[in-house]
């Protein structure tokens, strides 16, 4: 960079600095798909480009990583069973976008489907705020007997629900004769979002996801748009009277109260926003991989996303993004990318077998060398440097 | 208690193998050790069922073997083969081991007319499935889509290791049909010193005091002199020796594998949190309540719902515990717990 650039850029606010690379983020995101087969070609990275479909994934757990990061970031409530949340979500979409309920047959604005096919079939995008708002309420139930609990109670209570809930959906086949979900096949096919017909002779819209030969992309914008408005959200969130209450609470939460915080309120919102991300996350995701089964939501997701937002920088909305697209890439293809590599190249060493050893090495890693997270929320990044941060209070 | 149970297990048949001397060209019945000793370890006799072949048997059938037994268990082994349910085997590799079919489906269909317990392993269930009528799929990979994986072998056979009861499976009394053994016995024998030692060590020692100074106040207790970084590594090697012990003692009645430690390592935590962090006694007593709550759940399938939902009842009882005793059951109220 010369000198002049130099001073141009530190004479720009930095308003506007974010703004601008923030923009340029997204277009290059937005145009990815376009792009995408080009880099694929390119020299030595050109075989580490994820493709359009692992994006959509990692883009899912990216949003579930940012939801996460309101409860454990913001507002310092470890929770080590989100998975619960995701679970929520994606039940919800499984419920109300699929034949498992045969015995009805009632459709509402579901796309690419004959209008006779039982089983209850209503808009993705409904379902995408039903099960945001439904996530909200089991967020919230979770919550109020909970939320007074402090540190490792907290935390082991958070994991019974994450491990109650998988139970319950596995076995939740048979309710007094009632199959609410399948057990363990899980529900399947689960329909896909869409336009409709008048959308897309008017704006020519995609009709139905599914049907189309863009499928894959499709989602992958719709994941990038919902992915947006959730940072979006959580961004003016930290900044908001909220925001500033959840870290008034995660720094001392007797100070908080005392200065007329009303604790399990302030607490119980940051349960319940963040449970709502993860059930919008995890709504879309069961649509994109149409179906929802409960051998995906163990332990191992809950403790993956934690991963996420420990490696990214607790509390930093750009830390988490920039850990979960990582630790995601690293999860959905990386690390079989790089054992292909390393299996060409004559080395007998298959990573992914080893993915949550090596999770946990890098976790480890950035503890001892940068215990802030990759991208440090400034307040924390403050307190490391001037040594203010109080070692005996966690 | 009258006699013990006696129950047959079917055979599996090793064909001529070529590369034996002795038996290039016969046949043998055979039985797998696991499966005995999974059968004897609830204190049945267990007999292996050969197949009768009528004109050599002096009129002894199968049916006498079902008559005498009180129990079968049908082995393991490769798919049944798809003529035996009327369809052609879509790919020529498929045939299975049609003689043995015969063998087994008649032996399943003597027990039935006897209604006598049956239990099928893997191959044993498409048995029993098709004895009773029905038909199945002949390959899930290709013709079901998305199904799971059957056998995992990393899982399920390569890694597997025989452990030797360094312990002997004895009994040490018996009281009507319940036997009480030496390797249960053994458990009690090791926990109860180990218990003491620890309480021992926490409450008496100065290393002891240490630990209990950092958990209270870590920064008090290193302006009173103490080491704290130390005392924390004391403290973490400690933890693994009693976690390596308790590996130990679970390995003289159960199963391993390789993620058994996560599962207990969960139930540990949550035994502790629900006796009351940092009460040695509470620990126990969690410990206690949640494996008598498994027990109940798992033995009494009459009245409880079953394994299926173990997990899910242990953790709603911890939760109902903690919300109106967040202290845990003997844990004294502190600002972090409260």
């Amino acid at each position: 960079m010369n000198e002049r650039a130099g001073t141009l850029l530190a004479r720009t606010p930095r308003r506007v600095r974010v703004l601008a690379l923030s923009l340029a983020l997204i277009l290059l995101a937005v145009f990815y798909p376009n792009y995408v087969e080009s880099l694929g070609d390119a020299a030595v990275i050109g075989d580490f480009i994820p493709s359009v479909g692992s994006m959509v994934v990692m883009i899912v757990f990216t949003m579930m990583a940012v939801g996460l990061n309101i409860v454990v970031g913001y507002a310092g409530l470890l929770d080590l069973g989100y998975v619960a949340f995701y679970a929520a979500g994606a039940y919800t979409s499984a419920w109300f976008a699929s034949q498992q309920f045969e015995d009805v047959s009632f459709h509402f604005g579901a796309v690419g489907l004959r209008s006779d096919l039982p089983g209850i079939h209503l808009s993705v995008w409904l379902i995408l705020l039903m099960a945001g708002f439904f996530t909200l309420a089991v967020g919230i139930l979770i919550g109020l007997p909970t939320l007074r609990l402090r540190g490792d109670y907290l935390a082991i209570v958070t994991l019974g629900f994450g491990e109650i809930i998988p139970q319950f959906v596995r076995n939740a086949d048979d309710l007094g004769g009632f199959d609410l979900t399948h057990g363990t096949f899980g529900i399947s096919p689960i329909d896909s979002p869409g336009f409709g017909k008048t959308l897309n002779d008017v704006f020519g819209l995609p009709e139905s996801y599914q049907q189309s030969f863009d499928r894959t992309k499709l989602f992958y914008l719709t994941a990038l748009v919902l992915l947006l408005v959730t940072v979006f959200c959580s961004v003016r969130l930290r900044d908001s009277r909220l925001g500033r209450a959840w870290v008034a609470i995660r720094e001392d939460e007797t100070a908080a109260a005392a200065m007329g915080v009303p604790l399990m309120r302030t607490k119980t919102w940051s349960y319940a926003l963040g449970a709502f991300f993860g059930g919008i996350a995890g709504a879309f995701y069961a649509s994109f991989k149409s179906g929802a089964f409960p051998a995906d939501f163990y332990f191992n997701i809950s403790i993956f996303l934690l991963c996420m937002v420990i490696l990214g920088g607790m509390g930093s909305v750009w830390g988490v993004l920039l850990g979960g697209m990582v630790l995601g890439y690293l999860n959905v293809e990386g690390l079989a990318t790089i054992g292909t590599k390393m299996s060409s190249a004559g080395i007998d060493f298959d990573p992914t077998k080893y993915q949550f050893g090596i999770y946990g090495v890098i976790v480890v890693l950035m503890m001892l060398f940068r215990p802030t997270g990759l991208i440090p929320e400034r307040r924390h990044k403050r307190e490391m440097a001037e040594g203010a941060h109080d070692a005996g209070d966690e | 208690m009258s006699r013990r149970l006696r129950i047959g297990v079917s055979a599996r048949i090793q064909y001529g193998d070529a590369a034996k001397p002795g038996y290039l060209k016969k046949n043998l019945y055979y039985l797998e050790q696991s499966f005995a000793r999974w059968l004897q370890s609830a204190g049945v006799l267990v007999y292996l069922v050969p197949d009768v072949v009528d004109r050599a048997s002096n009129g002894l059938t199968l049916a006498d073997y079902a008559q005498e037994l009180d129990g079968l268990v049908l082995q393991g082994g490769s798919d049944i083969s798809p003529q035996t349910y009327g369809e052609r085997p879509l790919r020529p590799e498929w045939t299975g081991e049609p003689e043995r079919d015969r063998y087994e489906l008649e032996l399943v269909k003597r027990f039935l007319d006897l209604k006598k317990p049956i239990l099928g392993v893997c191959r044993g269930q498409q048995i029993i499935n098709v004895a009773l009528g029905g038909t199945l799929y002949q390959d899930t990979a290709t013709q079901q889509p998305g199904a799971l994986v059957h056998q995992d072998p990393s899982i399920y056979d390569v890694n597997y290791r025989d452990v030797p009861n360094f312990i002997p499976r004895t009994d040490v009394f018996s009281i009507g049909g319940v036997h009480y053994t030496w390797n249960k016995l053994a458990v009690l024998i090791i926990t109860i010193p180990v218990l003491a030692l620890l309480t021992w060590f926490v409450q008496q020692t100065r290393q002891g005091k240490a630990m209990r100074a950092v958990a209270q106040d870590p920064e008090a207790s290193a302006i009173m002199g103490i080491n704290v970084n130390r005392t924390i590594s004391v403290t973490f090697a400690l933890a693994g020796g009693l976690a390596g012990a308790a590996g130990i003692v679970y390995l003289l009645q159960f199963n391993m594998r390789y993620d058994t430690g996560f599962e207990l390592g969960l139930i540990a935590f949550t035994a502790a949190v629900l006796g009351g962090i940092g009460n040695l006694t509470g620990a126990v007593l969690g410990a206690m309540v949640i494996g008598f709550i498994q027990a109940f759940n798992e033995g009494l399938v009459w009245y409880a719902p079953g394994s299926d939902w173990t997990r899910a009842i242990v953790f709603g009882i911890l939760i109902a515990i903690l919300v109106f005793r967040p202290e845990g059951l003997l844990g004294e109220r502190t600002p972090e717990g409260a």
